[in-house]
């Protein structure tokens, strides 16, 4: 445990060391997210209520992506692809630990920076802006909440590990991941809340694994998610986390079989 | 002189010749570039629909007007990221890494030589799509065009690239004195701003995106010019901002290129 601690640490300390580059990575996130809550104040205008939600319901959707955003996709495990190029995984197959409690660690580390960032702009811009904000008094629906973002966590770094681990086979290893990057935004519900698209699109995309790493977590927050639905999208997100455990493990075996160090 | 011209001319060809087999090396990433445009472009094209489902205007803009904003922002962005962004974001390994010497002992301006070698034709697509999209969108608004509307729409839009260009320049320079700085991908961010109408912000983002950090160049007022919203004065003001940021740049260009050390080299 207390290597994991160690390596926890270490990652904190990489981010110190280039602290600029961070504060203007949450710079970014602070602009992009005042961009489509200006957007949206527009969109509402005068009325107080569209496509089903409140005015308090959205402005809450789109105050708290980025923080829901944070605790998901917050990651480093997209380096893994460069280190298996360079030939750098040799290292970690030396050393005493397992190379994915390794890449976890660095995500947590990774995640806590950023969430203790996200708080505070969050505070900051409740205190300029005064947005109308909706807070769920339902312990249970609270319960069920941090439940879909612990599993869409644990969803989102196999999907991220699966995605470096193309690696191992090709050095354009990048291309899949920013494919799916440009449309990762708009299918997890980071513009938007995917429930305003027509009922067919929207019953489609539940299937896929992207809106359980924004949409639904906050859906059930907001309370806008119901029944079957509610747990038929528990139940999807744990499928597709399991799926991508079993496909993780695989490729890894895989993959360690055909690496050859190549540009150590 | 006439020939001293046609050297300026054949040397620039060339320096276009050598950007074009760079491009063409990469072939497949021409191709994810156009899976990421048609994704990329998909994506707004269906929010802006979604936005519209149940209001007929955002801030006074209605649906075709905000595509052609897209589609502004789309042509300039090509034109920048094609043309300019791939020679300025050499200059960064190139102060760090001590090569900017090279370039400073051809006969030819160091970031001429640099923006024409570096021309990255991946890049064009983007150009073409936003170009077809304001074509359309005014196609579809029946917008009656003249031919100044044109003239003078074009001609801010390329005053909006030149500031735009200038200031990525500016924050290229801060790495003669910094090993990391990331503040022009922070800039960079800023573009998403120019997908949608000013008037979405509050006054003072609006004031602050018009004229302190001109986006509105970009995308905003020419689009306004195509469909008669603009006032004169502001199209007018638009060439001596241009003007002072374009001279203030190259002036901060010199006095950075005094602090190159050229340390590693």
């Amino acid at each position: 445990m207390k290597k994991y601690y160690q390596i926890f640490s270490n990652t904190w300390q990489e981010y110190m060391t280039y602290r600029l580059n961070f504060v203007m990575w949450r710079v970014r996130v602070v602009l992009r997210l005042l961009i489509i809550y200006f957007l949206w104040q527009a969109v509402f205008g005068v009325r107080q209520e569209l496509f089903g939600y409140s005015r308090e319901q959205m402005l809450t959707y789109v105050l708290f992506t980025p923080l829901i955003t944070s605790i998901i996709t917050g990651s480093r495990s997209m380096d893994i692809g460069n280190e298996i190029n360079q030939g750098d995984l040799s290292n970690y197959l030396l050393r005493p630990t397992s190379y994915f409690r390794y890449w976890w660690t660095k995500d947590l580390a990774d995640k806590a920076l950023n969430i203790i960032f996200s708080i505070f702009e969050l505070i900051i811009l409740f205190l300029v802006f005064r947005p109308p904000i909706f807070w769920q008094p339902d312990l249970f629906r609270w319960l069920l909440f941090l439940l879909a973002i612990a599993i869409s966590t644990f969803l989102y770094f196999y999907l991220n590990v699966i995605l470096a681990f193309v690696a191992f086979w090709t050095p354009d290893y990048w291309g899949p991941r920013f494919l799916i990057f440009m449309v990762q935004e708009f299918l997890t519900g980071g513009i938007f809340p995917l429930d305003i698209l027509p009922k067919n699109i929207f019953n489609v995309i539940l299937l896929t694994p992207f809106p359980y790493l924004t949409f639904f977590p906050l859906a059930i927050y907001l309370g806008k998610s119901e029944g079957i639905y509610q747990w038929g999208g528990l139940l999807i997100s744990s499928i597709w986390a399991i799926i991508f455990f079993r496909v993780m493990i695989l490729i890894w075996r895989k993959g360690l079989k055909t690496y050859t160090a190549d540009g150590r | 002189m006439w020939e001293g011209r046609m050297k300026n001319f054949k040397t620039l060809w060339h320096l276009i010749e050598i950007s074009l087999s760079a491009s063409m090396i990469y072939r497949v990433n021409f191709w994810f570039e156009i899976g990421a445009l048609i994704l990329h472009l998909g994506t707004y094209l269906i929010t802006v629909s979604i936005l519209f489902f149940y209001t007929n205007s955002i801030a006074g803009w209605n649906k075709e007007e905000v595509i052609l904003m897209i589609g502004l922002s789309y042509f300039s962005g090509g034109v920048f990221l094609t043309f300019i962004k791939p020679g300025l974001d050499k200059l960064p390994d190139y102060i760090h890494g001590g090569d900017l010497d090279i370039y400073l002992l051809k006969p030819i301006q160091i970031i001429f030589y640099l923006i024409f070698s570096s021309i990255n034709f991946l890049f064009l697509p983007y150009l073409f799509s936003g170009l077809l999209l304001s074509i359309l969108s005014l196609l579809n608004l029946k917008t009656n065009l003249f031919i100044s509307d044109i003239i003078f729409s074009s001609l801010v839009l390329s005053c909006g690239i030149i500031i735009f260009s200038s200031i990525y320049l500016v924050l290229i320079c801060i790495y003669f004195w910094m090993l990391e700085s990331n503040i022009e991908q922070l800039f960079l961010s800023l573009t998403n701003l120019t997908r949608y109408p000013l008037d979405v912000l509050n006054k003072v983002g609006k004031f602050i995106f018009s004229w302190i950090i001109p986006f509105a160049f970009i995308s905003f007022l020419p689009g306004r010019v195509l469909l008669h919203r603009v006032e004169w004065w502001e199209i007018i003001l638009v060439f001596p901002i241009t003007f002072i940021i374009g001279y203030l740049s190259f002036v901060f260009w010199k006095f950075a290129l005094k602090s190159y050390t050229s340390a590693s080299s």
